[in-house]
């Protein structure tokens, strides 16, 4: 039924924080910015009257993420904790955990701790926060 | 500064992980590639919960991507009511490879949908939203 994961969805309260951090930080790059409203996104979203701006943020080998800044319904973040039922994080791989910490810590980024290697010695794992508190999972390979 | 490889998951936590392996594994035909517990201090630390244990089940798309289950049994919530328009993440957007077939089988198993599968403005997809065990949206697209 699936082909793939096209994207993830994030709705974003500041997206000038937001588009900082994914495209400074993170290194994503705007594929699409679009204005929407109208038939389709009241029909697909289940509103009347929706305006929300959508931006298509790609990775060098296209896999997307999708903020959204919705102008005409906006609700404050509910405050969910990492084990909140729900979609609660998106993890990226890395080519180097320990330096993506050091630097993200001097900018003033939140981590839920610093880079810890699991047990079976395969990754490196850390959880930062991004703007207004979508956690982010940063990857490192340590073996193939 | 090239920071990120490339989005490896996202992760969802289930309120009941047996009804949300049924929703990917059973209904959107993903496949399953790990099912593991995990009680470490490495856990414990990338996360902050201490004390934990949680399961873990890694499901791919054809292409590869990968979406992650996760049940803290020790450290349950409950279902969050979250509009489409609250701040974070907020939906998975999965590309299908034929949007009328998926909504139809879906509709059949008694998932709850927000629209049947709608053409959007500019002609390029055709897409709807429905819900999976855990109030996240899912949004199916077909690219025409």
């Amino acid at each position: 039924m699936i082909i793939n994961i096209r994207h993830a969805g994030i709705v974003v309260f500041d997206l000038e924080a937001s588009l900082k951090f994914y495209t400074e930080k993170l290194g994503f790059q705007v594929s699409k910015k679009m204005n929407e409203s109208g038939v389709f996104i009241d029909k697909v979203l289940g509103f009347k009257g929706l305006e929300v701006t959508t931006v298509k943020m790609i990775l060098g080998n296209g896999q997307m993420i999708e903020l959204l800044d919705f102008s005409t319904h906006r609700k404050e973040k509910i405050k969910k904790s990492i084990n909140n039922v729900g979609l609660t994080h998106l993890a990226f791989t890395v080519d180097n955990v320990d330096v993506i910490y050091n630097s993200f810590i001097s900018d003033g980024i939140e981590f839920i701790s610093n880079p810890r290697t699991s047990p079976d010695g395969f990754v490196k794992v850390a959880f930062c926060k991004a703007p207004e508190g979508t956690y982010i999972e940063l990857v490192e390979l340590l073996k193939e | 500064m090239k920071m990120v490889k490339g989005y490896r998951h996202t992760g969802i936590i289930c309120k009941d992980l047996e009804k949300s392996l049924e929703f990917y594994k059973d209904f959107l035909g993903l496949r399953v590639i790990q099912d593991f517990w995990d009680d470490s201090e490495y856990m414990n630390k990338i996360t902050g919960i201490e004390n934990s244990n949680t399961r873990m089940i890694k499901l791919e798309a054809d292409d590869g991507t990968v979406v992650e289950l996760l049940d803290y049994v020790t450290h349950p919530t409950e279902l969050i009511e979250q509009e489409v328009y609250n701040v974070g993440a907020c939906h998975i957007a999965f590309q299908v490879y034929d949007i009328e077939k998926a909504y139809k089988r879906l509709m059949q198993k008694g998932v709850k949908f927000l629209s049947w599968p709608v053409l959007s403005s500019e002609g390029f997809a055709k897409v709807c939203f429905c819900f999976d065990p855990n109030n996240t949206r899912i949004e199916l697209v077909e690219m025409l």
